[in-house]
């Protein structure tokens, strides 16, 4: 974590959003009000910063996560927009050129395939091609467990993973999803930035943060756990599954799990991965995505260049299977990856 | 700099049109001359004398600055010699085209897709229809800031078809921003009809509109036409538009009447004659002047042909603000593999030694 000049300061604001403001209040915050408040903070401190999404302005988001900041930034910073996610992805890489910060919301990440050419095409070459950087934050829900189906569930982070140019952030608890979110709309370079909404409530992660401007450095992994048995690398939900999973590993086998938390994909933070390879010589990769061409398989060989000879078991992984998120609820289980299926990986890890 | 034009059409102006029009065609002319024929790229969409000069007219109605403060232009492809009336010098535009270190993309050419945003042009865009969704978005900016700017979009009416073009010119539209759109009429179409009995504008096309102006009114736009072999008319079509646009009118759709597309309109069963014949163009006219406009030409490519090209490595940055791609390590000069050495039998013994 790293402070910042400026910042909310300890003076209540008049007329600001409740949720987005609890940190003043010395109050405990959820995963969602802690973006609340990285957006809220972000827009009070700098004026380039501007929102636009689907009904987040007058409904405050499907999620509510900008409830009630139309009313205290205006309608030329909260902007509701037509149901156009390329249209208005495109017109946020404009704004960008233009000096201006723009934070866009995804309703559900899902949606974000339409804006996928602007994206791939567009945003992430512009600075290669000279046409400059862009400033821009793509932000949204996703994830699966909560029966929406292959609509509303998806993890999208592979979709844009080999795309240079672009930054993927995808954080699991409320102090990184904060000081993430801060760091990614003051960097230079476009961040799609998920949430995992089962997180965005969870009682569990509901933590009093810093009263200060605080911001997470893209692209450092944080040791969610610290363990010397082997290595569990993961993000997002699956951080919170790993540490039942490592719980329970060191309670009924005595094995002792590090999990390295990735919080930022790309850039990846290798140094970090190959330490926690080098110590534990064992490595399970959990993600929520889906199998094939999940990022695993690209940890798996960046390990396999820069850590081979640490290695004293093949690299496993655990994952959701290839298939469409079911909506039913017995498929959808059954797809996810859950603690049981890490334990198993992991015991098999530490016998090999 | 400061390049205001003013509301009226002087007899200066269409001959300043007619010079850069030359301009951009000797330029393109150059390049073909000395690019293989089956070359991607610049090439491939020369544009005619007649929309390099339509293009350049429109772009001259702009407030144009050199710090960033201007109007903003964003031209298609074929229209791309429009950047000669932002301030862009032959040898720049020769440069990028061919792809060299000192272009103003930094060599990564030979291609057209870079911005200028001090010069206020924004580069064409691919895929096609892109470029309104971004000056939607770029216009928006001007808006909120309460800048007194607008944005112009050249297209060439192939792009109207794609979904980022409708979702560009609706949000545009929705929130008023200041942006005028000026758009080739739609082309006819580019087979033979399927029976004479049906209706004759049945066939391969881009839409079944006769003209994009019947679209404004879906929109919630203000559109105007203007003919391509009248320049004044065109000119002040344009102008007339972005004063509206800049006084908080919203979107301004401008179509050309008259323009025939080199290479998409190609196929055509009966194709129209070009607007203009060569013999009412600039080298008619004004011969003396489009002599010079080739020497100059042949000086500018003299000097750039012997500008350097990157260098491979250059590919590695900008790919990032903050960090370039990584050197694979079978070119990195050390040879090592990440944190291990390559695995020679040299160095197979010792690796051991390293856990």
């Amino acid at each position: 974590m790293e402070r910042t000049e400026g910042g909310p300061g300890n003076a209540e604001v008049p007329g600001a959003p409740e949720h987005a403001t609890r940190t003043r209040r010395g109050e405990p915050v959820t995963f969602l009000e802690a973006i609340s408040e990285a957006l809220f903070e972000e827009m009070d401190r700098d004026p380039r910063v501007f929102l636009m999404g689907e009904d987040i302005g007058s409904y405050g988001g499907a999620f509510k996560v900008t409830r009630d900041f139309l009313g205290y930034f205006g309608s030329e910073r909260v902007i509701d927009t037509p149901i156009s996610e390329a249209g208005f992805t495109g017109a946020a890489a404009g704004a960008a050129h233009m000096g201006l910060r723009p934070v866009v919301e995804i309703q559900f990440m899902d949606f974000i395939s339409p804006a996928y050419d602007v994206i791939t095409n567009y945003i992430a070459t512009s600075l290669y091609r000279g046409s400059g950087p862009q400033s821009l934050v793509i932000r949204g829900p996703v994830g699966g467990g909560n029966r929406g189906g292959p609509f509303h569930s998806q993890n999208v982070e592979m979709a844009f993973f080999h795309t240079p140019g672009l930054k993927i952030v995808y954080p699991s608890t409320a102090r990184d999803a904060k000081g993430l979110l801060k760091a990614a709309i003051r960097d230079d370079d476009p961040v799609i930035f998920e949430e995992h909404k089962g997180l965005y409530r969870s009682p569990a992660l509901r933590e009093v943060l810093p009263d200060e401007d605080y911001v997470v450095p893209i692209g450092k992994a944080r040791v969610a756990r610290a363990g010397t048995d082997l290595t569990v690398v993961t993000y997002g939900m699956m951080v919170h599954r790993s540490s039942e999973a490592a719980d329970r590993l060191f309670e009924e086998d005595g094995v002792s799990v590090e999990i390295l938390d990735l919080r930022t994909l790309l850039p990846m933070d290798d140094e970090a991965i190959m330490r926690s390879v080098r110590k534990t010589g064992r490595l399970l990769v959990v993600h929520e995505d889906t199998r094939t061409g999940g990022i695993a398989g690209e940890i798996a060989m960046r390990v396999n260049e820069q850590a081979f000879e640490w290695l004293d078991a093949p690299i496993l992984r655990v994952t959701a299977i290839d298939a469409p998120v079911p909506y039913a609820a017995p498929l959808e289980d059954y797809f996810l990856p859950g603690v049981d299926d890490i334990v198993t990986a992991a015991r098999y890890l530490a016998k090999y | 700099m400061l390049m205001d034009p003013g509301a009226e059409v002087s007899v200066v102006r269409p001959i300043e049109w007619e010079r850069l029009g030359c301009l951009a065609e000797e330029l393109d002319r150059a390049l073909g001359d000395i690019l293989p024929s089956d070359s991607e790229g610049p090439t491939r969409e020369r544009a005619s004398r007649t929309r390099a000069t339509s293009a350049i007219c429109a772009a001259l109605a702009l407030r144009r600055r050199t710090d960033g403060t201007g109007d903003l232009l964003a031209p298609a492809s074929r229209s791309r010699g429009a950047v000669l009336a932002m301030g862009v010098e032959p040898e720049e535009y020769l440069r990028q085209a061919l792809g060299r270190s000192r272009s103003p993309d930094g060599g990564r050419g030979p291609q057209f897709h870079w911005s200028d945003l001090e010069r206020g042009i924004l580069g064409p865009i691919r895929p096609p229809g892109t470029s309104l969704e971004v000056m939607a978005g770029a216009t928006l900016s001007f808006r909120m800031r309460k800048q007194d700017r607008v944005g112009l979009v050249l297209a060439d009416g192939s792009e109207c078809a794609t979904g980022a073009w409708h979702e560009g010119l609706n949000f545009a539209a929705v929130r008023r921003c200041p942006l005028v759109v000026v758009v080739d009429a739609p082309a006819p179409p580019r087979g033979p009809e399927p029976d004479a009995s049906e209706d004759p504008r049945q066939g391969i096309r881009p839409t079944r509109l006769t003209s994009w102006l019947d679209l404004c009114d879906g929109y919630g736009i203000r559109g105007r036409s203007a003919p391509i072999d009248d320049l004044s008319a065109l000119h002040e079509t344009v102008a007339e538009s972005l004063e509206r646009a800049r006084a908080g009118g919203g979107v301004q759709l401008v179509e050309i009447r008259g323009s025939r597309r080199p290479g998409s309109d190609e196929g055509l069963p009966e194709p129209r004659a070009e607007s203009r014949s060569d013999d009412e163009g600039p080298s008619a006219l004004f011969p003396a002047m489009a002599e010079e406009i080739g020497e100059q030409v042949d000086r500018a490519l003299r000097s750039v042909l012997d500008d350097r090209e990157p260098e491979g490595r250059e590919a590695l940055h900008p790919i990032l603000s903050d960090r370039d791609a990584t050197v694979p390590w079978y070119r990195d000069p050390a040879g090592r593999m990440g944190s291990r050495r390559a695995p020679t039998s040299a160095n197979a013994a010792s690796t051991s030694e390293t856990r």
